[in-house]
């Protein structure tokens, strides 16, 4: 079993592909969402953004393209909030 | 100047995240894994992919490749047997563990390895299974001592919808109802506790 920490290593082992969905499992609020192939990529790159403590930047970067889509926003803080192993930098702002 | 390809690629990266925020929908399900097992049951969901027939029985110091999947297998056995036992008077000259009870003894040498006769087999559950296909029961047999043997096999695991195992292959395919094989992540999202307790390969 692989193990990990930080948000990429979450969606790793907690975002399995159903039928071209996914089911992911909110480390936070330990709710689940099914997600569109599409809400994954965001959620990938943000998870990406996090772990690199570049998420402020990302999040810039989404509110350019129009914003969060509904729901999304609240999986990706949750996300913000696993530890990581990675170099500590910003979070992102609360 | 030397920055072009480097914006283009942040143009194609911009282009790509505007695609993907516009079809993003998320869809709450409700409170903790083992809901999402109820409700969107990844056990019960799974409907391809997995090895199927014989394929669901392995023989190797580790289970097929994890390409194309990763689903869960357990180790088991895998050694010379003697062949069934027919019927005919008890053996005069019979030993335990030395194929008790078969047809031809006449031609029998006595070297370690297994009788010409004796077939490979993998035990799963305290029965024995061929390992040729179709993995038929070998009813009767006794585990000789041979040459290279015992092996290293691995069938498929079985699990019901909350990821608790349920039994193996071949007791256990698909023409059932309410168990199948499970990939790693999908024992991950709902019984993480017991992902660990496999082996995982395509």
């Amino acid at each position: 079993m692989r193990a990990g920490n930080g948000a990429l290593a979450w969606l790793q082992e907690h975002c399995p592909s159903l039928d071209g969905q996914f089911l992911f499992l909110d480390p936070l609020w330990l709710d689940t969402h099914l997600l569109s192939e599409g809400a994954v990529l965001i959620l990938r790159e943000a998870a990406a953004a996090i772990d690199d403590g570049r998420l402020s930047a990302f999040e810039h970067e989404i509110a350019d393209m129009g914003g969060w889509p509904p729901g999304l926003e609240r999986l990706v803080r949750s996300l913000a909030t696993l530890p990581v192993c990675a170099p500590v930098g910003t979070r992102g702002t609360a | 100047m030397t920055n072009a390809p480097q914006d283009k690629s942040i143009e194609q990266r911009r282009r790509v995240l505007k695609g993907a925020l516009g079809a993003s929908t998320v869809v709450t399900l409700g409170y903790g894994a083992p809901v999402a097992a109820a409700s969107l049951n990844c056990i019960a969901k799974v409907d391809g992919g997995y090895p199927a027939g014989s394929n669901q029985f392995f023989l190797g110091d580790q289970p097929p490749d994890l390409t194309p999947g990763n689903w869960a297998w357990r180790q088991v056995p895998v050694n010379m047997y003697a062949p069934p036992v027919v019927a005919a008077p008890p053996a005069t000259g019979g030993q335990p563990g030395k194929g008790k009870g078969r047809k031809k003894d006449s031609d029998e040498q006595s070297a370690p390895e297994a009788a010409s006769d004796a077939v490979e087999g993998f035990e799963v559950s305290n029965l024995v299974y061929s390992t040729t296909p179709p993995h038929d029961p070998l009813v009767g047999v006794e585990v000789q001592t041979a040459a290279g043997y015992p092996k290293v096999g691995w069938v498929l695991v079985y699990f019901d919808e909350n990821g608790e195992e349920i039994g193996t292959y071949p007791a256990y395919t698909m023409d059932g109802d309410g168990f199948a094989p499970a990939s790693e992540s999908c024992l991950n999202s709902i019984n993480p506790g017991a992902a660990g307790n496999y082996t995982y390969g395509g």
